[in-house]
């Protein structure tokens, strides 16, 4: 097994029984939840955004992207570090036989993975809880938009690599979780306010996710341009963030 | 001789406070030092320079004939810095399995070092559970993961019982002999290391005060002679005769002189009428030598 595989297996251990994994895991079980009893108990005034199945894709993806996600890729970071921390892990993990500036690029993608986890789960329960709320005649759900679902998931899972390159850097410098979630939606509060201005959004951390606001546009489709920006800037993060890693040891020893 | 840590003129400040100072190190290979001094003395701060958690301001050192904190060193080091590191909610396996994937060590190396500090039976509990003994045998258990060359504890009795310390005392006493390695063992307590320890390296407020073997330290010979005698008034008075300074306590007399010196005192005292039951060289308590070295000069 070559070193990073092998690092990577670790990781997956540690992430057993854990908090960020709990995290992962239920931010979009709430979510669903939370709004397919709000679907459920309105009753027919959401037959005004008919087909309501689109609707409920598009706005559980909206609420996701805004809020959701910049929050969950908050907490999945700070929690896995915190954990490094009161573990008093550095201590061990630093003189283990790996290049140091694996450790980080180990936690970042580890992250990427947990809030991929995150999506994946929550692809998955949209059409189950649509499904189930079609049981609520009121509603009219209509039939599953489909390729709709794939698109804003494929688009959801892009922009959250940009907010996983920041948070995970973020977290590791700043150990606060207050400040880890303050900063998330404050920043996704303001670069809503940018959405439809300046393309220089694209290269902020919460920057294609706000993008997701303007699926309630139906003239306008999702900016998948500004995917490359993105992901060019989350490259950069994990590259600072990788020698900030390898060049600082003692801050974390 | 080998040494596995060298060290010259090493030197780390925080800020204006130097922490340690110009220390030379020299530690042999296959045996125990015993690494002592007071809390504060930069026992700590030694050791993360050697294993390269720190870097040092100025001085050089090697350990295992390598520079602190390269891979090819560190794969041959198992170290306990500042207490064992444990992820509470996973099970003592699990820990002990982080650090064996990251070693790249056989899946049996896991339960040799479980059985090596008898928690086989306890594996599969959450180290949440584990009581302060146990957490301290696992973290020399995640020390001892795939066979290292080299050993550095890191006040590895802290918190333990008296019969936890006795385990730990044996178990580190018979590293160098089953498995070839060297141990560097850092304390506060004399009477920990002395009796496991071949070599001592004392250090206060950072900066080197005596490194040798353990029985040098409380070395006889500064100390003079010490004598019981029949009739210690009379004896007193031969001795002094030869011109040797004489104390007296009880049916004890101390002679300060050489060792040497101890045929032509015999002689005297039994030519004096005296009756000689003993005559021995004054051994230096090692506490009262240890003590000493810390006193400011």
């Amino acid at each position: 097994m070559s070193p990073m595989g092998a690092m990577f297996r670790a990781e997956r251990v540690k992430l057993r029984k854990s908090w960020p994994m709990l995290t992962a895991i239920l931010a979009p079980v709430c979510q669903t939840a939370f709004l397919a009893v709000l679907f459920w108990f309105s009753g027919s005034r959401f037959q005004l955004f008919k087909p309501v199945f689109r609707f409920w894709i598009e706005l559980n993806y909206m609420a996701w992207s805004l809020v959701l996600m910049p929050v969950t890729a908050a907490l999945l970071c700070d929690l896995s570090w915190e954990q490094e921390r009161q573990a008093k892990a550095w201590n061990l993990l630093l003189i283990q036989p790996v290049p140091r500036r694996a450790h980080y690029l180990v936690k970042c993608i580890s992250h990427l993975a947990l809030l991929m986890l995150s999506q994946v789960l929550f692809l998955l329960l949209l059409p189950v809880a649509g499904g189930i709320l079609q049981f609520q005649r009121d509603l009219m759900m209509g039939p599953l938009p489909l390729a709709l679902l794939f698109r804003f998931a494929a688009f959801s899972a892009l922009a959250s690599v940009a907010l996983v390159s920041f948070h995970t850097w973020l977290s590791m410098r700043v150990p606060s979780l207050w400040a880890a979630l303050t900063i998330a939606l404050m920043g996704s509060w303001l670069t809503l306010r940018w959405v439809g201005g300046s393309p220089l959004i694209q290269f902020l951390p919460w920057g294609l996710a706000s993008q997701m606001v303007v699926i309630f546009d139906r003239f306008r489709t999702l900016p998948w341009a500004y995917c490359l920006g993105s992901l060019s800037s989350s490259a950069v993060l994990v590259v600072l963030g990788t020698i900030d890693f390898a060049r600082d040891r003692e801050t974390r020893a | 001789m080998d040494y596995v840590i060298s060290s010259q003129g090493l030197t780390r400040r925080y800020g204006t406070r130097t922490v340690v100072d110009s220390l030379d190190l020299l530690v042999p290979a296959q045996s125990i030092t015993g690494f002592l001094g007071p809390n504060g003395a930069g026992k700590t701060t030694t050791i993360c320079l050697l294993l390269g958690l720190l870097k040092a301001q100025s001085g050089t050192c090697e350990v295992l004939g390598l520079p602190p904190g390269q891979s090819a060193a560190l794969a041959q080091i198992g170290a306990l810095v500042e207490g064992p590191s444990l992820y509470d909610h996973l099970t003592g396996r699990e820990n002990l399995e982080i650090t064996r994937l990251m070693r790249g060590v056989e899946k049996s190396e896991v339960d040799r070092v479980l059985s090596l500090v008898d928690l086989a039976r306890d594996a599969r509990r959450p180290v949440r559970e584990y009581s302060l003994g146990m957490r301290q045998r696992l973290g020399m258990a995640l020390a001892l993961m795939g066979q290292p060359r080299l050993l550095i504890l890191d006040e590895p009795t802290n918190g333990l019982d008296p019969s936890g310390i006795l385990d730990m005392r044996e178990l580190v006493r018979n590293l160098p002999r089953e498995t070839g390695a060297s141990v560097f063992l850092s304390s506060h307590l004399l009477a920990e290391v002395e009796q496991v320890a071949e070599n001592l390296v004392v250090i206060h407020k950072g900066r080197l005060r005596y490194q040798g073997p353990t029985e040098d330290l409380g070395s006889p010979g500064q100390g003079g002679l010490v004598l019981r005698v029949g009739n210690p008034g009379e004896a007193q008075a031969a001795i002094m005769a030869l011109g040797f300074p004489v104390v007296m306590e009880d049916d004890s007399l101390w002679v300060q002189a050489d060792a040497e010196e101890a045929p032509r005192i015999a002689s005297s005292i039994v030519g004096a009428g005296c009756a000689l039951y003993e005559l021995a060289p004054l051994r230096v308590n090692l506490e009262t030598r240890f003590l000493d070295l810390l006193v400011d000069k």
